[in-house]
Order: C-alpha cells, then structure tokens, then sequence
C-alpha cells in the first residue's frame, strides 16, 4: 500500500508558495486518512521533470511490453506507480482540465494498463496491468466557474473508469488556507476512495 | 463568392494517421466548396518558441480553423495542450473572432469518452475569444487506421457526408448540426460488446505471438 503524488502546480517564482502550501497541506492530509499508505509516499513535482511526449509508436505494447521506450523521467514515476495503491494528481485547472504539465505524464498512464480489451460498467476498457489504483484528481482554480469544475472532474472521472477504480475530485482554490485545504481533502478521501 | 481561409490543425504525431486522414478529407471539401484550406502538423511546433510564431501568425491571418486530434488519456495529447496554453496565455486578442471548432477520434467505439477533449477545445475557444462552431466525436478510429476515406465504403461515406454538412456550417459561420454528429456516431449492441472483445482479445494474442511470443502482460516496472 502506497501512494503517488503527481504535482503539476509551478513550484518556482511567484506561485510557488502557493504551491508548496497546498502540496504540504495534501500530504498532511493522507498521512491523516490514509495512514497505512502514507507510510511509503512518493511526490513527483513535474514542473522539474523531463518527460517527453508519447508518439503513439506501439513499442509498450509488444516490442517493449509494458515498458516506454523513450528515455526520459517517466520512468521514476512509473516505477513507484507501478506497486502503489493511491495515485494522487495535483493539477492547475486548464480548459476544464489538466495542465499541460500533468497531461505529460498523464499520456503515459497507457503504460498502466495492457493491449489487451475487458468489459467494465457497460463499455471496453484496457485491463489493469498493475492492478487498481484509487484515484484523486485534485484542481486548483481561482474563481472557477461551475461549468468548469464540473469539466474536470468528469476529466478525473474518465480516468477512473479507464483505470477500473474508485476515485474523487475536488476544486481548491490557492487562496485556501493550510488547514481549509487539509479539511477538504480528507473530506474527497473518505467520501470517495477506498482506504 | 468571398474565398475563406481554413487551417485544420493535426493533433496527432502521426502524420498519416486517423486524425490526418481526417484533416485531408476535410481539406478536399473545403477546396470543393472554392475555399482555401492547409494542414498544419502540431508536433513539429512543440517547445519551439522560433516555429511557434508562425503557427501564431498563420492562425492570425484565417477566417476557420479547426483541430483534429486523437484522444490520449482521456483528453488531448500533452503536445496539444501545451500549444494551447502557450496560444491561450501568449496572444492576447490575436485570435477573437476567428471561428474554431474540432474533431475529435479515440480508438474504443464510444464516444461520448472523447466529451473532455471537445470542452478543452470550447473552452480554449472561449478564452482565446474565438467562435466555437462546435465538435465532432468519432469513435472507432483505430479501426480507420489511417486509410483514406474515399476508399472505405459505405462507412467513409456516412464520415464524408457528415464532414461535408460540418464544413458548410462553418464557411457559413453557422454552428455545426446535430445531425452532423448523429452521420458519424457507432452504435454497437451492447450484445455485441463481448464477442467483440473475444474476437480483438485474439488479435492481440496473435500481435504477441508475431513479435516473438511477446510477454505482453509483463510488469515490467516490478522488475528491479
């Protein structure tokens, strides 16, 4: 039982006290409701890392089964993905959505699952080739409009269907305070995942 | 007749992919239609600030462009949205008024799991100050494969047919149709699901086999 952090936030110049807050409070807040995973966390600050695009070359799927061809940081996060029981993504809300920045490991979640085809709630699905992971899609907005909070937290619910898993999402806002934000994610952990 | 410029954007590193073949077809109908109408391939612009002025510029100066991009991951391709926030962020009133729409293609029949890629695409639309005409989802792309759609039948057809009424709306500024969407939309019986699923699990199985008796459900990040 482990949990991955995937943080998207800019954690250099002016933004970056709000987003060493937050991911100080999230932390905070796992070790809290989930303290048997907490134990083993990992925290992926991607603004740092060089992870290249998917080209779609097909080389994970048989050429290199399950393993991306392409040199870059993908693979330290992969490797603690791959054991882990939570997967946690911290992530400016884009049109609707993920940022660039998480969408760069995100594209890669292909490596997750097997070429192979499953039935899952009415519709095929890849299966999982590490087993399940609990989903938490958290998005971090000023002011967001409705329309978009609910974007994205469909975005996190595709995933999580994708996945097979549970999962839950939230919208905070960098002006929240340290314990506000702590509050209202371990509110999204016990209402939606599975401990 | 006013002659309108088009640019259809390929979302996706494949140059003669689904995506592509779309955007050909699309090009064709706008031609037909007197128009004028270029593919412009995204990837080559991905973290180059020196080509990204040019992508910049030929947007600037169309009447219509549309994206046309696979679904990875439930959304654009990363390539695809770091252009995007650099356009979004980057060129302020450049792009109001110019009339922008997508589509959209993922590899599963469903696809109502391309609906997160169509708002991002509505949604940079909105904040670029641009018209969104709308989007089209196709589900079943990886079975397209990049063939051309002149040559696919009755089923490049119905795609061909529903481009053609997209296209015409938006030369005429007019919101894409429903019917549109409805000409490209697979239904597949829900008792269909799994056989196909026996029959494309087989696929695989004989992929594997070809490369080498492949291990494909191999955890190759629990090796040491």
């Amino acid at each position: 039982m482990s949990i991955v952090i995937l943080n998207a936030l800019p954690m250099a110049g002016s933004d970056r006290t709000a987003g060493e807050k937050i991911e100080t409070a999230v932390v905070e807040a796992l070790q809290d409701t989930l303290a048997d995973c907490a134990s083993q966390l990992a925290v992926f600050q991607l603004e740092k890392m060089l992870i290249k695009p998917c080209n779609s070359c097909g080389a994970c799927a048989f050429k290199s089964p399950g393993r991306c061809v392409v040199a870059d940081d993908m693979h330290k996060i992969m490797y603690a993905m791959a054991p882990a029981s939570h997967l946690v993504m911290i992530t400016p809300v884009r049109f609707g959505g993920y940022s660039a920045t998480l969408k760069k490991a995100v594209d890669k979640f292909a490596l997750l699952a097997l070429p192979g085809y499953a039935s899952y709630k009415g519709t095929m699905v890849h299966p999982a080739r590490y087993g399940r992971k609990s989903l938490l899609g958290i998005g971090v907005a000023e002011k967001l409009p409705e329309e978009k909070a609910a974007s994205f937290k469909r975005m996190v619910a595709h995933n999580a269907h994708n996945m097979q898993t549970d999962y839950s999402a939230l919208i905070i806002s960098p002006n929240h305070s340290a314990a506000g934000i702590v509050q209202q994610v371990q509110a999204a952990v016990k209402g939606g995942l599975k401990a | 007749m006013n002659v309108q410029k088009i640019i259809l954007i390929n979302g996706s590193p494949r140059q003669s992919g689904t995506s592509s073949s779309f955007a050909n077809t699309m090009k064709t109908l706008a031609e037909q239609a007197g128009h004028e109408a270029r593919i412009i391939h995204l990837y080559p612009f991905f973290n180059k600030p020196e080509a990204f002025d040019s992508l910049r510029e030929s947007l600037q100066s169309c009447d219509a462009a549309a994206l046309i991009a696979p679904l990875y991951a439930d959304a654009l391709p990363y390539p695809n949205l770091w252009i995007m926030e650099k356009l979004a962020d980057g060129c302020g009133v450049a792009l109001r008024g110019k009339r922008f729409f997508a589509v959209g293609q993922c590899g599963f029949p469903d696809a109502t799991r391309l609906t997160p890629l169509l708002d991002a695409c509505r949604y940079f639309s909105e904040e670029t100050g641009m018209t969104w005409l709308g989007g089209l989802a196709y589900g079943g792309g990886a079975m397209i494969n990049g063939a051309r759609l002149e040559t696919l039948g009755i089923k490049g057809k119905k795609i061909i047919r529903s481009f053609d009424m997209a296209m015409t709306a938006v030369l005429s500024g007019n919101p894409i149709p429903l019917e549109s969407q409805e000409l490209i939309s697979v239904r597949i019986p829900g008792l269909m699901r799994l056989p196909m699923i026996w029959y494309l699990n087989r696929v695989v199985r004989k992929s594997a086999k070809e490369n080498n008796n492949a291990d494909y459900r191999r955890q190759a990040y629990l090796e040491s």
